[in-house]
């Protein structure tokens, strides 16, 4: 392996700041003209603005992912004697127990075409077993 | 990796810090180069190397470059490569003169040789390097620690670690080496850009 020129070493050196404190590469930018403050605040306004994007694109993504387990509930065969059940589970799928139980759930239900009433008992035990029904006590 | 783990990731990460070493990184990269405007913190399009760096992270927040912390687990590497990339794209952009960049070593293969105009663009940068070279050679005499940092560099030597190896230091002591010459930072940086037209 050829070795590389001093230029490429003396700026690859420089530009690494591990060993180097915030306060010092602050001082740096601050010797080479540049307002720190103004830079971490610019910074902070990004991922402020990125960080209320993401949430709304992830409650969007949500939104569209329950429409799409209620239509996937109705068009399952579940029995009569599984309604109470029924609604426990619609909870869940609404997103009231958090989105732990959701995912679970969603998952649960795409992988079978029918339910019987012990299937839904199961689901609620699964999910009981995995602590995923306590954020709602917890709040 | 679940969006909304990313998203946590991303909300904890130290912004301040990775802000000013993201920064700096850009500096001194574009500092690597001679650009058509002539100075390293005006880059083609308008930018500055702060721009780059706060590109790069608008970029992973928005997720034009998303960030995967299962394959890179660390964010600030990520954001490097973004610069690097970016940086790199500004180089070969139609509004910078690729003729123009600074001394860089290129290795030809066994079959390949230089034409002539290459022949002489390397003429130029060996020459401007061996002045740039002995402009910091000046610029530390007398620091025995930044004498013995110049010969690493001379050798291809540059990552702490190396350093340490070669000279008997601890890495510690290249790291502090380095702290030295930031505090010749403005110089040195006026240093580099002697390779502006």
């Amino acid at each position: 392996m050829k070795k590389k020129g001093f230029i490429e070493c003396l700026t690859d050196f420089v530009s690494d700041s591990e060993g180097l404190t915030q306060e010092e590469i602050a001082t740096e930018l601050e010797e080479l003209g540049i307002d720190t403050a103004e830079l971490a605040a610019a910074a902070d306004e990004i991922a402020k603005r990125g960080s209320a994007v993401r949430r709304l694109a992830w409650r969007d993504r949500a939104k569209e992912r329950r429409a799409e387990v209620k239509e996937l509930l109705k068009s399952k065969q579940i029995g009569r004697t599984a309604l109470e059940l029924k609604d426990k589970v619609r909870e869940i799928l609404m997103g009231s127990y958090g989105q732990g139980a959701f995912s679970y759930a969603e998952a649960y239900f795409r992988k079978r075409d029918s339910f019987s009433e012990n299937d839904l008992e199961s689901l609620i035990e699964d999910l009981e077993d995995l602590n995923l029904l306590e954020e709602e006590k917890d709040g | 990796m679940a969006h909304d783990r990313i998203l946590e990731l991303l909300e904890r990460a130290d912004w301040k810090d990775i802000t000013f070493r993201l920064t700096h990184y850009a500096i001194w990269k574009a500092c690597r180069y001679n650009w058509k405007s002539g100075s390293p913190d005006q880059l083609p399009g308008g930018r500055t190397p702060q721009d780059m760096a706060l590109n790069a992270i608008e970029k992973v927040w928005t997720g034009v470059r998303e960030w995967d912390p299962d394959k890179y687990p660390n964010l600030y590497t990520h954001l490097k490569w973004i610069v690097d990339s970016d940086i790199d794209h500004l180089i070969k952009s139609k509004e910078h003169d690729k003729s123009r960049r600074m001394p860089e070593t290129r290795f030809y293969q066994a079959s390949e040789t230089p034409n002539p105009e290459e022949q002489l663009i390397a003429k130029e940068n060996k020459a401007l390097e061996d002045e740039i070279r002995n402009e910091f050679y000046v610029m530390v005499e007398g620091d025995e620690d930044l004498e013995t940092l110049m010969l690493c560099f001379d050798e291809g030597i540059d990552k702490p670690q190396d350093i340490a190896e070669q000279t008997g230091w601890n890495v510690s002591k290249a790291n502090n080496v380095k702290k030295r010459l930031f505090r010749k930072a403005a110089k040195l940086k006026h240093l580099i850009r002697k390779g502006e037209k």
